[in-house]
């Protein structure tokens, strides 16, 4: 065995971990050099000073404090626990709140689709009507906040609609015979979604 | 867990243990009343956490663990690493270096020369010399509570044996020096 082998297994060799025949060969080279038993009797000192440290003994009141503060911990606990029992309850209640409310929203493909309904209930497209028959009129949701324009040939005649509860009512006088276009916009103020009605119709004349 | 059950549980906990922690603690920072408050501290998180626990560890285990850790994280926040050195005037033991033949006066000083030191040395060595020494765990375990191997934890622990005797004959030169 030489130093280098020596001094790699002195750890062990000092905690009488090794088997006996390391053992052996440890001892031998102790037996012929001086340099290994120096470091030897080091290691030795070492391992007894290491293994002489005393246990530190802790405070007195350290166990009282954390029994104190787990007392303590158990109180609020306790204190909280009818409100945690109750926490689902209030769970239950916000979610169906949050729900509520989020239904009540209305939703913009919802609208689009609400907006795209509108229809014309008069005239069909390119039917004939007697003059006092022709009435344009447009059903819309009524809770909901529309804006709207309605040409006739062209010419802007809304301030000459009525808007009652969701429904556009036009009844243009004087028509003349022949095929008239009306055209509604229609916006929804809450979702910005917007539609468009374009009707042809034929007017007897004359009426 | 029922709250009997678990406070119960903390107690057995703490008569085995508690001097144990605090002493792994106290050696890891070298501060009595700060080892204190850590210790309270890993207590009252293991109390917490009981519930939580799978017994995929021994109780000790699995408190080293806490211990480590939550100390570990107090040091850095805290910077409570304390430096010792051989020129500096706290580390007293250095300038005072009775002969190795001295028998008991020699061991007293160098004792407490080690004590001094082992707070300063570096983390990963101070810790198996903690365990190993101080707290009587086998390599096995100790590998198990630092989640390395056993491998390392002997050859860590050499190497901080190898620093504390370095230290000492350092300090046993600058002693001799100082006369």
């Amino acid at each position: 065995m030489n130093c280098e082998e020596f001094r790699s297994k002195l750890g062990e060799f000092v905690r009488g971990e090794l088997g006996e025949a390391e053992r052996a060969e440890m001892e031998e080279h102790l037996r012929v050099c001086p340099d290994c038993r120096a470091e030897y009797e080091r290691e030795i000192r070492i391992e007894e000073l290491l293994s002489g440290v005393e246990r530190v003994t802790p405070p007195q009141g350290l166990r009282f404090e954390i029994l104190k503060e787990i007392n303590r911990l158990e109180r609020k606990r306790k204190r909280l626990r009818p409100l945690v029992r109750l926490a689902p309850a209030f769970a239950m209640i916000f979610i169906l709140l949050v729900s509520y409310l989020w239904l009540r929203r209305p939703a913009p493909a919802e609208l689009e689709a609400a907006a795209f309904q509108v229809d014309l209930l008069s005239p069909r497209d390119k039917e004939v009507y007697l003059p006092d028959e022709v009435k344009v009129v447009a059903a819309l949701y009524p809770e909901r906040d529309y804006r709207y324009r309605i040409y006739l040939d062209g010419e802007d005649v809304t301030s000459e609609s009525k808007h009652i509860d969701g429904t556009i009512l036009l009844e243009p006088e004087g028509l003349d015979e022949g095929y008239h276009r009306v055209l509604v916009e229609i916006e929804d103020r809450e979702s910005g979604s917007s539609a468009e009605i374009d009707r042809v119709f034929y007017c007897m004349g004359g009426g | 867990m029922k709250d009997e059950e678990r406070k119960k549980l903390l107690i057995e906990l703490l008569d085995r243990y508690e001097e144990r922690i605090f002493n792994l603690i106290y050696w890891k920072i070298g501060d009595y009343e700060e080892a204190k408050d850590l210790t309270q501290d890993v207590f009252i998180k293991a109390y917490k956490a009981l519930d939580r626990f799978r017994g995929e560890s021994s109780y000790y285990t699995w408190l080293y663990r806490i211990a480590i850790n939550h100390t570990n994280r107090a040091m850095k926040k805290k910077s409570l690493l304390k430096f010792f050195s051989l020129d500096r005037p706290e580390s007293r033991s250095a300038y005072y270096d009775p002969e190795p033949d001295e028998g008991e006066k020699w061991k007293e000083w160098a004792l407490k020369a080690i004590k001094e030191r082992i707070p300063s040395l570096p983390e990963k060595y101070r810790e198996v010399i903690i365990l190993y020494y101080f707290d009587g765990r086998s390599y096995e375990e100790i590998a198990e509570i630092l989640g390395i191997s056993m491998g390392t934890v002997k050859s860590r622990l050499s190497r901080g044996r190898d620093l504390l005797s370095l230290w000492l004959r350092g300090s046993e030169k600058v002693g001799r020096r100082s006369e």
